[in-house]
């Protein structure tokens, strides 16, 4: 028994070692690369999957796919950027089922469109360009219950972050991998004793396009 | 040497550990007995509730028992208290009743007294006779040691609106009120006077008591002692006669008065005759008649003894009634209702505030029947002087007929309390109005038979923005003759029924969907024939009333 758990730690600890290795390989090989120019204007699209941080939104939504964000991005400075953007979220749901009442729940729909504005700290990185940044939201969401019809319809203003890299493909055209954390909190929450918040964490990759 | 050899972090877990297993460890709370004004609406905390133990609910207050410790917490929170007692373990407590505030000094002389209200003292002695000790004209109530009271801000003037009597019943219903017979009332009055005391722990009262009994198994009613002990090694009986109902008999509506009686001669002649044998006199009479007809529900006749100790007999009865889980819709109490001081006289209905819609119920279904008697209503806590008042401790719906509060009969627990003094076409409208009351209540069986075995389950259902509460209703299929069925629902218990379904369900089963939550609802289902004549109503449920984790 102790033998055999021995062997898989060794097994995860070599998986562990060849992961470091090609990922420390891989950074030397683009650190070796010259520090491309940075671009003034980027247009960006970007979608992926939207993982809702609060319990009761994930219990209800799951991990919820293809949100789209679209993004502007302009170099104020070599290495600040501010952007202005706008997100789709969607995402179809169930009402949970209360084994001690009966076994029925309702088709809910969320639908969010949302503005967001900010700043971000660009460094390049050999050929790839590491951004992070902050800013604020807008949010408009509807939440409907698909059979009955009710719906409702409220805004918030949130807080976003995000982190990103660009893999340039050419001078104009660029790979994008994005994390966003957006936080949104929403008042008048079917639960008066919680606070609720239609946040999530957002991993997205998509197309970068540098105008200039 | 052991423990100095632990290390300080180990010590000073095993210090917390220590601190945390004494602290927990259960130990006998000091309790008082506490008069505690009504709280403002939510102002004491929901973990506090279940330390206090209510005893009594009045108009102004409550009378509590409280841990010491809770006291200055609860002052804190600006709710006014008094502490009544402050060693409250096995001492029997009396309310004790007097017309005159001077009297509550006069009970000084007899043991510890402390006012309550203008009119009502807690009095205790070293007997648990009290009866004996108090004279005779103090009307007394044992305070009770296990209640279902609530807390509650304050008494809401309930005000339901009410459902009318069936249009099909109520030529039947006046029919039967026709019924009642003045000359049998007088006739019962007498026949109980004649035992010269029926005061309880007498043999005269044991015999009263095997009369009535002969007289319900008379008309083929279902008849039993329901024996209880009290005092120092005193025993007695209450009757209980029942009317089985055809369609729900585990639902029951119960009419009730004391058999027996009290004077300041009580052991040797207490005739009683408005107090209270025109109560059990109505109640034989309404007996004769609702026996003719089927009814829904089951009716139980209840003559109880002891109430002149302070409530004993139904006291015993309500408390096991409760621990028995029985469904008791209703208790009509009535307690003095054939001296008129005024012609015409009115006649006194006295709810608390969970039972406001039997009073409505009673006016709208004894309106018809009561010509020349006006009803005057009252919703009022504080009127716990006879037998409604043990099924309000134990949470059911009761009210009480009595012909003046305050009292007015000179007679009072005196030995000229006998028939010549009493108005019979009073005690007649009194028993015409109860028995409409008694058979609305039950229902007189119709056709098609009312669905039975009604249960409701609610559970609630939620997304981010709405909170809905689904009611689930399942009752016993009919026979081949029911085409369908109707489900009602109401705000208020009992009150007007709003039909849900806009064409019969044909299965047994309804599941009544996106409700408020925070609202009760009261549901009652008929069932329709193919000729699409509706049944009488089912017995009433709660949205929640059979949840799994209540």
């Amino acid at each position: 028994m102790s033998t055999t758990r021995g062997c898989d730690i060794r097994r995860l600890g070599r998986r562990w070692l060849l992961v470091i290795v090609c990922t420390a390989s891989g950074a030397a090989e683009l650190w070796a690369q010259p520090a491309p120019e940075l671009p003034r204007m980027v247009l960006s699209v970007a979608t992926g999957i939207s993982l809702p941080v609060q319990e009761p939104f994930r219990e209800l939504y799951g991990n919820a796919p293809f949100p789209v964000a679209a993004q502007a991005e302009y170099g104020l400075l070599r290495h600040l950027r501010v952007f202005g953007g706008f997100r789709f979220f969607h995402a179809d749901g169930e009402t949970p089922v209360d084994p001690d009442f009966a076994p029925e729940s309702y088709s809910l729909e969320l639908r969010m469109y949302s503005v967001r504005f900010g700043a971000s700290a660009v460094l390049p990185l050999r050929s790839l360009r590491l951004s992070a940044g902050a800013g604020a939201g807008y949010h408009a969401f509807r939440e409907t219950w698909r059979e009955p019809g009710f719906s409702h319809s409220a805004r918030a203003l949130g807080f976003i972050a995000q982190a990103g890299v660009e893999y340039p493909l050419s001078t104009r055209f660029a790979l994008i991998g994005r994390v966003e954390y957006n936080r949104i909190p929403a008042k008048g929450g079917a639960d008066p004793t919680g606070s609720l918040n239609l946040g999530s964490l957002d991993l997205l990759a998509g197309l970068a396009f540098c105008l200039y | 040497m052991s423990f100095c050899r632990f290390t300080r972090p180990l010590r000073f877990s095993l210090a917390i550990i220590l601190l945390l297993a004494f602290s927990a460890s259960p130990r006998p709370a000091d309790t008082v007995l506490v008069r505690m004004d009504r709280p403002a609406k939510a102002v004491i905390p929901d973990g506090w509730i279940s330390s206090i133990k209510v005893l009594q609910e009045l108009d102004s207050c409550f009378l509590v028992e409280v841990p010491v410790e809770m006291i200055a917490g609860l002052e804190a929170l600006g709710i006014r208290l008094e502490v009544l007692d402050t060693s409250p373990a096995g001492k029997p407590y009396y309310l004790v009743y007097h017309a005159v505030p001077d009297e509550h000094e006069a009970m000084r002389a007899f043991g510890e007294v402390r006012r309550i209200e203008e009119d009502i003292s807690l009095f205790w002695a070293g007997s648990e006779d009290v009866r004996e000790i108090l004279p005779s004209h103090f009307k007394l109530k044992r305070l009770p040691e296990n209640t279902r009271i609530r807390l509650e801000a304050a008494v809401p003037q309930a005000q339901p609106p009410v459902r009318a009597v069936e249009p099909r019943h109520a030529a039947l219903i006046t029919q039967m009120a026709d019924m009642v017979s003045g000359q049998r009332l007088a006739a019962a009055v007498q026949a109980l006077q004649d035992f010269r005391t029926r005061y309880a722990s007498t043999a005269g009262c044991e015999a009263a008591g095997e009369y009535l009994d002969g007289y319900f198994g008379s008309l083929d009613l279902e008849t039993a002692y329901d024996q209880f002990s009290f005092g120092a090694g005193h025993s007695s009986r209450n009757i209980v006669a029942v009317l089985p109902g055809r369609i729900s008999p585990e639902y029951s509506v119960i009419l009730c008065a004391h058999y027996d009686s009290a004077s300041d001669q009580a052991g040797t002649l207490a005739p009683g005759a408005d107090d209270n044998a025109s109560g059990v006199a109505a109640l034989m009479e309404m007996a004769r008649i609702l026996s003719l007809v089927p009814l829904d529900f089951t009716v139980k006749f209840i003559c109880f003894s002891a109430e002149e100790w302070g409530l004993l007999g139904s006291r015993h009865y309500a408390l096991e009634a409760r621990q028995a889980g029985e469904k008791i819709v209703a208790v009509l109490n009535l307690d003095m209702v054939a001296y008129a001081d005024l012609i015409p006289e009115d006649l006194e209905i006295i709810a608390n505030s969970r039972s406001g819609w039997l009073l409505d119920r009673f006016d709208a279904a004894a309106g018809r029947s009561l010509a020349g008697v006006e009803l005057v209503r009252h919703v009022n806590p504080s009127f716990n002087r006879s037998d409604h008042s043990p099924f309000w401790d134990q949470g059911y719906s009761a009210i009480c007929g009595i012909e003046d509060v305050p009292l007015t009969n000179p007679h009072y627990h005196k030995t000229s309390d006998t028939l010549s003094t009493l108005n019979m076409e009073f005690l007649t409208a009194v028993t015409r109005a109860t028995l409409a009351a008694a058979a609305d209540l039950a229902q007189p069986e119709s056709n098609p038979p009312a669905p039975a075995g009604l249960t409701a389950q609610s559970g609630t259902v939620r997304s981010l923005f709405f909170r809905f509460k689904n009611v689930r209703l399942n009752w016993r299929a009919g026979g081949a003759e029911v085409a369908g069925y109707h489900v009602y629902r109401a705000s208020t218990s009992h009150g007007s029924y709003e039909r849900i379904t806009a064409s019969p369900v044909t299965a047994a089963a309804y599941l009544d969907r996106f409700l408020d939550p925070d609202a009760s609802c009261f549901y009652v289902v008929k069932a329709v024939n193919r000729q699409g004549r509706e049944s009488n109503f089912s017995a009433e449920v709660r949205d929640d009333e059979h949840n799994k984790r209540m």
